[in-house]
């Protein structure tokens, strides 16, 4: 019997991301959704992408405290998000403006404003890529703690749990992971402002 | 102000688990306390951070299973089209063919014992019937004898086999012994064709109950029985946009049929929502529609 008949089973091992998850939605689903994107204008390339999109997705929405599946079967939610993906493509694809080569060189020249908008932003950037590497430098216990309550919205408990560590250990670890990364965001120079 | 409390007070504001008043209360301390409204920041971006990392880590993963399928010669086994589609289309184009000749027998059973004409055409003039008046041409009040309001009653009874071959059972919805919530003694009520208790039941559920679209879908096939076919049409179309599947793709079909009710009026949104229907190979209801449609259009 497939271990992922059950579908809370499923949603469990799709919310840790394990691989065997995605790999049983890929043999399960992956040939309607690439059936109908085929039979809708679309490659077999097309449906490759679109089935990672959609899986990206769904991990996204399932990581919601509001998420719940419902009635509805896994299958069926996934193949609706491949679908609107598929049909948001082809909207886009169709209303693309195309722009001659003087539009683009009245579209170069930047008003004040926009210099000043351009500014920030490559600031925001700037901060970005400092704090990306910052957490890439973590060491991995830490990376592992603030990827599993931040991204993977798993709570203390479960943490510990998945971990093998008592809960207090765990937020006791938190903190002075989330401590350490402050003090060097504080030093970063592209933290700086005036 | 680094200490436990304040971490789990900001982790819980800023993934969105607090309640409505404590929520405000973290935002009006971050009014007055710049220290407490920058930390705030900090964390978000902290938060944002491991959410891209995160969001980059599954992309990387997914792609190198997607690679790994290749490798393994996943993809390049696709088929034409599914073959699950075919047999699903057949079986519907079987049964549709099957109800129409069952309703063509009926009809022809029918036609004596509703006209006259019985005492007028001797059996012997079966092989001449071009000799033989039209039963619209005598029978039928002459506001009835326009040729749409014969291709009227053919639509009427088109949809009228198409509801029955696909009409729902609410039995399901209860639970084994006696019917507890509102919506189980609903769909009890509709089993036992009582379809004013069950809209009766309904009426008052609110649009946050949980199992609402469940209720709502009771709802209009209630209507539709009592043949209150504009509030049936207003409901299916409500459920149609509601994305809850799979209210919503049951939902479309039953509001196919009811435009098919009304088909002269209608004409135009059944097409544009049979195409709809007809653009997803994998909905519920697609062969279905293809038959519908093409019968309706007379294809």
């Amino acid at each position: 019997m497939d271990t992922y008949d059950n579908p809370l089973h499923l949603l469990h091992d799709l919310r840790l991301e394990k691989n065997e998850a995605f790999e049983h939605l890929y043999r399960k689903h992956y040939r309607s959704v690439s059936n109908f994107i085929r039979f809708n204008s679309g490659t077999e390339n097309d449906a490759r992408d679109v089935f990672q999109e959609t899986l990206l997705a769904l991990c996204k929405n399932i990581r919601l405290e509001t998420f719940h599946l419902d009635r509805q079967d896994i299958g069926a939610y996934l193949f609706a998000i491949a679908k609107n993906c598929w049909l948001y493509r082809l909207r886009s694809q169709k209303s693309k403006p195309e722009f001659t080569t003087s539009e683009n060189r009245l579209s170069d020249v930047p008003a004040n404003e926009d210099l000043a908008s351009e500014h920030f932003e490559e600031a925001r950037e700037e901060e970005r890529l400092a704090l990306t590497e910052l957490l890439a430098a973590m060491n991995p216990a830490c990376r592992e703690i603030l990827h599993g309550f931040y991204f993977l919205r798993q709570s203390l408990h479960q943490l510990a749990q998945s971990l093998g560590y008592s809960e207090d250990y765990i937020k006791l670890k938190k903190h002075r992971c989330m401590k350490d990364l402050r003090e060097k965001i504080d030093h970063h120079p592209a933290f700086r402002h005036e | 102000m680094n200490n436990l409390y304040d971490d789990q007070l900001l982790d819980d504001y800023l993934l969105d688990r607090l309640g409505e008043a404590e929520r405000r209360q973290v935002e009006e301390r971050a009014a007055r306390d710049a220290d407490f409204a920058a930390e705030i920041a900090l964390r978000r971006a902290i938060i944002e951070g491991t959410e891209r990392a995160g969001e980059q880590n599954l992309k990387e993963k997914i792609a190198a299973l997607d690679a790994a399928l290749e490798r393994e010669g996943f993809f390049s086994q696709t088929q034409p089209v599914s073959r699950k589609v075919w047999v699903r289309r057949l079986s519907w184009a079987a049964a549709v063919a099957l109800l129409l000749s069952a309703g063509l027998w009926r009809w022809l059973q029918d036609r004596p014992r509703t006209s006259d004409q019985v005492a007028v055409s001797p059996p012997s003039h079966d092989t001449q019937q071009d000799n033989i008046p039209r039963l619209a041409d005598t029978v039928l009040p002459p506001s009835a004898q326009s040729s749409t309001d014969a291709s009227e009653k053919r639509f009427s009874a088109l949809v009228k086999a198409a509801y029955s071959a696909t009409a729902p059972n609410f039995s399901g919805v209860r639970s084994a012994g006696r019917p507890s919530s509102v919506v189980e003694q609903a769909s009890a009520a509709y089993e036992n064709h009582d379809f004013r208790r069950a809209l009766q039941l309904l009426d008052t559920l609110p649009t946050s109950a949980p199992n609402y679209w469940q209720a709502a879908e009771i709802r209009a096939h209630a209507l539709f029985h009592l043949d209150e076919i504009k509030r049936a049409t207003a409901l299916f179309s409500e459920i149609a946009k509601s994305r809850q599947l799979p209210f919503s793709e049951r939902a479309q079909w039953f509001l196919l049929i009811c435009y098919g009710k009304d088909y002269s009026k209608q004409k135009n949104a059944f097409q544009t929502l049979a195409n709809e229907i007809m653009a997803d190979p994998e909905h519920p209801y697609f062969a279905q529609t293809q038959d519908l449609a093409a019968i309706m259009s007379g294809q």
